[in-house]
């Protein structure tokens, strides 16, 4: 799987570089836990603002947002992750990442604890993610990264979004659509 | 056209030569335009100079198919005939037709001339001074291409791509296409049988840049095709073919078989490169030459008889007079003022100012028609509007920030003021860039009308009110499928046959009226017809019989006409070409919901029927009413919106425990409370008083339950992407005054899912009674369509 993995990335993106998964990764804070993206993954990183409730959509998905004119969705990184929900603090922001989608690109904002710093790691850092056992999915994760001391979970956030999210966003809908009912089926 | 203006254009020209470079083409082409245009524009005032321009643009167009070896010294030729122009028109009152062709052979025989050919060629059009200027064209245009040379074309259909420009080609198609359109648009002015004249001569010009084009970048298809129907305009042109009925046809065929050769390419340009035309423009050509060859076969047609309709409008003299002096012409080509003045009928005096008038109205119509435009990129064109859109809302921020306020400085408010009236006349221009008639739209459907009366025997009269009305792009794009599939109907349901209609009492010819116009805020499209109408009786046996319906409820009429918009439903006995697949008003159906629209269906049995489409005036912007529920704020579009009222507590009534209605004025209404539906938090104890908006979607009618009304709100509307894309109660989301994005609710979908919320929650008996909203309705049973009308 990772094999495949990149050697799909070193065929698509040069810049993603030399087959493997070194270079430039934002960190940021999900509770104790620090994790990484890929910085070119990354639009840009926008302060907490005011996010507007979609009824009827999983939990994980807090919202939309007005970013200059364009409405993105917003997910809870945490509640994604199955992970207690805590109160929003001065140092939770939204990361807007560019998430390759089907057909094209879809921005989406992902709601993270604290933003840490931008660090290059160098392949011999990284090392696969282990293996918990059949009932986790560790697809998402690209690798652990260990610098100085601390451990990153790089994530491939292409995986995490359009996948697991977008699938159960429409497995959501799907359960509240209930029996189809066409658009002149109707009830007054 | 006075002496002046022809002396700057003619100076303006010599500048561009001198400017041009030869490898330029389309400078080239530019100048060979601007040659023609010179040509049509002193055809009555100075035959002479028409002449010597139309032969300046001979060679160019020599020069631009590469048939010449030595471009340089036929631009030079070009500048000598020029420069003798100049003198000729300075030298005033205009030198004879003789001196000026002297001056002519004067020009090219001191060129160094490599092309014989052409140089003999212009001597030898000149040398026959005494024909009509028409002719003399022809007759070049018979030396470019010699008929075995087209002959040779012809078997040689085949295009390779392979070695193209492929920018240059598509920009070749797109322009093409354009060319196509225009042909096409003045072919429905023909059959309207307005301005005849200009419009052949429009058509006349858009094949022959296509040709011209085409030659260029080696389509041989297109070339010949292009050449060939030119060459049939150009009789038109010269009046020995009337363009209508077989003629017009075989235009508009040649103007499709155009299309699909430019599809052809352009598939080509995607794939291998190679791409056959020959099968598709073979028949074709075929058919062109035979009325080339015999053009006698349309009758004559008086391209100069307009003079004579002036004449007439003036009262100077009468159509029989007119008449009569067209059949007692001396010369074939005797112009008919000549021969009214030689025959004593009118004076000289009111001749001149006939064709002054007619010069007029002329180019009147040809500065109304060159409007300069600029080609923009949809996607940037959109950008702009959704910057403007974010600048509207950046400045209202600004304007209502309480910092600001409190400051309550005059100067700044006078700013803001200032700034706002800028921002909001940004806005509307904004806005109007994305309006376009809807004309071009109509002229597809006038051009189907004519098309499937023909297919189907029915004699049918296209009356088109309001094409100049504008609507937003996006509603262009979508509105021509729709239109194309009720004018369809139309045609193939509606309107009887001949016999049938005499049968009944009506004109032989049944009469189809397709309106557009403005009406409180949206916009309206009308279909009616004459025909039969829509039968209920056979409406409600096949919605039976389809299962789509049970109980044996009173339908009303408006309900009844309603079914024919369900999917799989079609009346129609058999299937025909046409239509009567049972998709039609589906499709219909599905596109105007998309647009958020409304459709309505009338109909008097025997008489006809009406179809009424009103749609939203833009998709961009929604004209929406802000309502607060709980703690969020929704947007509910006010095109759905009946009506809205207080709500007390004793206007409810509880259905079986859950489902709530209201009785609105004796009707029933059910109750769908939004922070339930949602799960907004809220306290079920609250009971303060609450607002019902009343909402339909089609026939259906519910009561939205919201906290208060906060106002009506424009907003552009933001398509929140495919995350979403399941959730079909969103209609979108907007960007409200603070910034916030707000969600716009989509009230068809709302209403789907409080029905199938309920639905699940509730039993069977339950469920009953929900769907009981005004009165009975008929139930669906389980695995059926669920089909219920209020």
């Amino acid at each position: 799987m990772q094999e495949k993995k990149r050697y799909q990335k070193s065929g698509q993106n040069e810049v993603a570089s030399a087959a493997n998964r070194a270079g430039k990764y934002l960190t940021f804070r999900l509770a104790a836990e620090e994790y990484g993206l890929e910085i070119l993954k990354v639009r840009e990183i926008i302060g907490l603002m005011d996010i507007t409730k979609v009824p009827r959509t999983p939990n994980h998905i807090r919202g939309v947002i007005n970013l200059r004119g364009k409405v993105i969705p917003v997910l809870d990184l945490r509640t994604k992750f199955g992970m207690e929900p805590a109160p929003d603090t001065e140092e939770t922001c939204i990361i807007v990442v560019d998430v390759a989608a089907a057909d094209n690109s879809l921005l989406m904002g992902i709601l993270v604890d604290a933003v840490s710093e931008v660090l290059d790691i160098k392949e011999e850092e990284i090392e696969e993610s282990p293996e918990f056992g059949c009932d986790i999915d560790t697809s998402f994760i690209l690798g652990i990264g260990k610098v100085k001391n601390s451990v990153k979970i790089l994530l491939d956030i292409d995986r995490v979004l359009t996948s697991a999210d977008l699938e159960s966003a429409e497995h959501i809908a799907r359960e509240s659509d209930g029996e189809k009912i066409p658009s002149l089926g109707l009830i007054d | 056209m006075a002496v002046n203006s022809l002396e700057k254009k003619l100076d303006m020209l010599a500048a561009d030569l001198v400017l041009l470079s030869v490898e330029d083409l389309p400078a080239l082409a530019r100048l060979h335009e601007s040659f023609l245009q010179l040509a049509a524009d002193c055809r009555q005032a100075r035959p002479d100079v028409e002449r010597l321009c139309r032969e300046c643009s001979l060679i160019l167009e020599k020069i631009v198919l590469n048939e010449v070896s030595d471009r340089a010294s036929q631009i030079e030729k070009i500048g000598d005939t020029i420069s003798a122009l100049q003198k000729m028109v300075r030298n005033g009152r205009g030198g004879s037709e003789r001196e000026s062709s002297a001056r002519f052979n004067d020009a090219a025989a001191s060129s160094e001339c490599s092309s014989p050919e052409i140089l003999e060629n212009s001597k030898s059009a000149i040398s026959k001074g005494q024909q009509s200027e028409s002719e003399a064209s022809a007759q070049g245009d018979k030396v470019v291409y010699p008929p075995e040379e087209a002959a040779e074309a012809a078997e040689e259909l085949a295009i390779n791509l392979q070695n193209s420009d492929s920018a240059l080609l598509a920009d070749f198609i797109n322009e093409a296409r354009e060319h196509c359109a225009v042909a096409e648009q003045k072919l429905m002015d023909i059959e309207a049988g307005t301005d005849i004249e200009g419009a052949i001569h429009a058509i006349f010009r858009s094949f022959h840049t296509i040709k011209g084009a085409a030659g260029f970048l080696e389509l041989k298809p297109i070339l010949v095709l292009a050449h060939e129907s030119e060459t049939v305009l150009d009789l038109a042109r010269k009046g020995s073919l009337t363009v209508s009925g077989p003629i017009a046809d075989i235009i508009f065929d040649a103007v499709d078989t155009m299309r699909h050769l430019l599809e052809g390419v352009e598939t080509a340009l995607k794939s291998d490169g190679y791409f056959d035309g020959a099968s598709l423009t073979i028949p074709r050509l075929e058919r062109l030459r035979s009325i080339i060859a015999n053009p006698a076969q349309g009758n004559t047609m008086g391209t100069s008889s307009r003079v004579g309709d002036i004449l007439i409008e003036m009262g100077a003299v009468s159509q029989q007079e007119i008449d009569s002096a067209l059949s007692r012409k001396e010369k074939p080509d005797e112009k008919l003022g000549e021969t009214l003045v030689r025959q004593g009928l009118v004076p000289a005096k009111v001749v001149a100012h006939a064709l002054r008038e007619q010069q007029q109205t002329r180019s009147d119509k040809i500065a109304s028609a060159v409007k300069e435009m600029v080609k923009i990129d949809t996607d940037r064109l959109d950008r702009l509007v959704d910057t403007i859109g974010e600048l509207v809302i950046a400045e209202s921020m600004v304007g209502q920030d309480e910092e600001i306020l409190k400051m309550a400085s005059p100067k700044i408010a006078r700013n803001i003021s200032h700034l706002n009236k800028i921002t909001r006349e940004l806005q509307e221009m904004g806005m109007a860039m994305r309006l376009v008639p809807v004309k071009p739209t109509f002229q597809k459907l006038a051009r189907a009308v004519r098309e499937l009366t023909k297919k189907s025997g029915k004699e049918v009269e296209l009356a088109i009110f309001g094409e100049e009305t504008e609507v937003d792009r996006s509603i262009v794009e979508n509105i021509g499928d729709p239109l194309m599939h009720m004018i369809r109907n139309a045609v193939d349901h509606g309107i009887e046959s001949p016999e049938e209609r005499v049968k009944a009492g009506k004109n032989r010819s049944g009469k189809i009226t397709l309106r557009a116009y403005h009406k409180g805020g949206n916009i309206f499209f009308d279909i009616e017809d004459d025909g039969r109408g829509l039968n209920k009786e056979k409406i409600l046996e096949k919605a039976r019989e389809k299962g789509l319906l049970d109980g044996e409820r009173e339908l009303s009429d408006k309900e009844i006409f309603g079914l024919i918009l369900l999917p799989g439903f079609s009346t129609a006995a058999k299937v025909t070409d046409l239509s009567g697949r049972g998709v039609g008003m589906d499709v219909v159906r599905k596109n105007v919901d998309a647009m958020r629209g409304h459709l309505e269906i009338n109909s008097t049995p025997g008489k006809g029927a009406l179809i009424s489409m009103k749609l939203p005036l833009t998709l961009a912007i929604i004209d929406g009413m802000l309502v607060k529920v709980e703690e969020e704020c929704y947007i509910i579009p006010t095109l759905s919106i009946v009506e809205s009222l207080r709500l007390s507590k004793e206007m409810i009534k509880s259905v079986v425990g859950r489902g709530e209605i209201v009785d609105l004025r004796g009707d029933l209404l059910t109750l769908i409370r939004i922070n339930e539906l949602f799960g907004i938090p809220h306290d079920p104890q609250d009971n303060r008083p609450r607002t019902v908006v009343v909402v339909e979607d089609g026939f259906k009618r519910v009561g939205l339950v919201v906290d208060e009304l906060l106002g009506q709100r424009q907003t552009v509307i933001k398509n929140l992407g495919r995350t979403f894309g399941n959730q079909k109660w969103i209609a979108g989301g907007a960007i409200l005054s603070n910034g916030n994005v707000g969600l716009i609710i989509d009230v068809g979908g709302i209403i789907n899912l409080a029905s199938e919320v309920n639905w699940r929650h509730k039993g069977e008996t339950e469920r009953k009674s929900l769907a009981g909203g005004e009165g009975s309705s008929a139930l669906p049973s389980e695995n059926r369509t669920p089909v219920m009308l209020a």
